[in-house]
């Protein structure tokens, strides 16, 4: 994920606005946990910020609104929550090979981690599934799943692609995950001769907001956004 | 607010007893049009009945995350209308998560009232220009780097003025700090 500007104490006016993404947030309290400054005028700044609007006056609500909300409200769908398919078992496979990735990666990474025994005790949560469809006229066949697991703090995004061209020198897919008109990079993968490629990424915040996910074709692996086309999307 | 997660129209109206005045009165401030701010109070009671996440009304801190619901759709509600595009704003989910300084909120119209006029009197030591910024920036909701431009200032600045603000208001909520 790519910052603007460096998460410091300067940011403390959009942590506490609220005027900041989810990937700026969880750098902020990254910094707060080890900024005692920070942590103490947060907390200042907050009793303000939530006296704030007890400045309006409160005023008498129009009774027939009452109705009218209720009526509208309740013919309003709850979310429904995802039934598990057969291919779920597949998904697991894969997942648990990510984890089983993620751990060695941040195992290796720092010996003697706290977090990656934190992260081992944590079950996995599967959160959301994206069904990937085709994109580009270039490749009818490409298809693809990707699944976000919540393992405690941490969010995994897994993607799983078929049916794509093979890459020639350092041309590679990238996967983004859109959310609030942004791209987020989540990564570069390349597929083997069958078309077929697998991809895990880690995503430090305990809330991960994904309105859709697409992946391209880059001419390298270096971009933080996309240049190349589109070729898989999930809406 | 099981009752609300359970899809339970009852518990739903009592909340909306509960905080239909407080959303109701939040968008009248911003909005000044009541057209608007029914239909704000509108999406606000659908967010808490959509929302997949629980939470509970008789925890503290709920007034303030039905506050700052309200506030973020408020702001999503001016923008539309003026055209302006959306601001990427925090929506705290995890309301308990959000609330890292443990402010309880008030929860009845009485301490609210009473908050109300303390604000009230620490606003006198504020400026014509910074009670303007607060304005534009919390009841309004343009961004900071919108107010930059509009005043042909870096955002810095910006930032740095409504952060001093925030402390001659803090400064003089002298009651909230002892309480």
């Amino acid at each position: 994920m790519k910052e603007q500007e460096p998460i410091d104490c300067g940011f403390i006016m959009n942590y506490l606005t609220g005027e900041s993404t989810e990937w700026e947030r969880a750098a902020f309290e990254r910094h707060l946990r080890t900024c005692a400054v920070c942590r103490e005028e947060l907390g200042e700044l907050q009793t303000v910020w939530h006296t704030l609007p007890f400045q309006m006056e409160e005023m008498e609500v129009p009774p027939d609104l009452k109705e009218q909300v209720m009526k509208a409200v309740t013919k309003t769908p709850k979310p429904k929550r995802r039934r598990p398919h057969r291919w779920m078992y597949g998904a697991a496979a894969v997942i648990v090979l990510g984890i089983l990735v993620g751990a060695w990666w941040s195992y290796s990474a720092a010996p003697a981690n706290q977090a990656a025994g934190q992260l081992l005790n944590k079950p996995a949560q599967l959160v959301k599934t994206y069904e990937l469809k085709a994109a580009d006229s270039s490749m009818p066949q490409a298809s693809g799943t990707a699944w976000v697991v919540q393992q405690g703090d941490v969010h995994n995004v897994v993607v799983n692609l078929s049916g794509l061209q093979t890459t020639q020198g350092d041309w590679t897919y990238q996967v983004w995950l859109n959310h609030n008109g942004k791209k987020y990079n989540c990564g570069t993968l390349r597929v083997n001769e069958k078309g077929s490629g697998v991809l895990s990424y880690d995503v430090h915040v305990k809330e991960l907001n994904i309105d859709s996910i697409g992946v391209t074709l880059e001419p390298d692996p270096n971009g933080s956004q996309p240049r190349g086309k589109k070729v898989l999307g999930s809406t | 607010m099981k009752l609300v997660m359970a899809k339970e129209p009852l518990a739903l109206e009592e909340l909306y007893d509960r905080y239909a005045k407080l959303v109701y009165s939040f968008a009248m401030k911003s909005m000044k049009d009541e057209q608007a701010a029914r239909e704000i109070v509108q999406l606000v009671f659908t967010r808490l009945w959509t929302t997949e996440r629980g939470y509970d009304a008789s925890k503290g801190g709920f007034v303030n995350w039905i506050i700052t619901i309200t506030r973020n759709m408020t702001i999503d509600y001016i923008r539309k209308n003026r055209k302006q595009q959306a601001v990427v704003r925090y929506e705290p989910k995890d309301w308990e998560q959000s609330l890292i300084s443990g402010d309880e909120g008030p929860e009845s119209v009485v301490s609210r009232k009473w908050m109300g006029e303390q604000i009230q009197q620490a606003y006198v030591h504020l400026s014509t220009n910074q009670i303007e910024l607060i304005e534009l920036m919390y009841w309004e909701g343009y961004s900071l780097s919108e107010i930059a431009t509009q005043k042909n200032e870096p955002v810095g600045t910006i930032k740095s003025r409504l952060h001093q603000c925030l402390k001659i208001l803090r400064k003089h909520l002298t009651a909230l700090r002892e309480g």
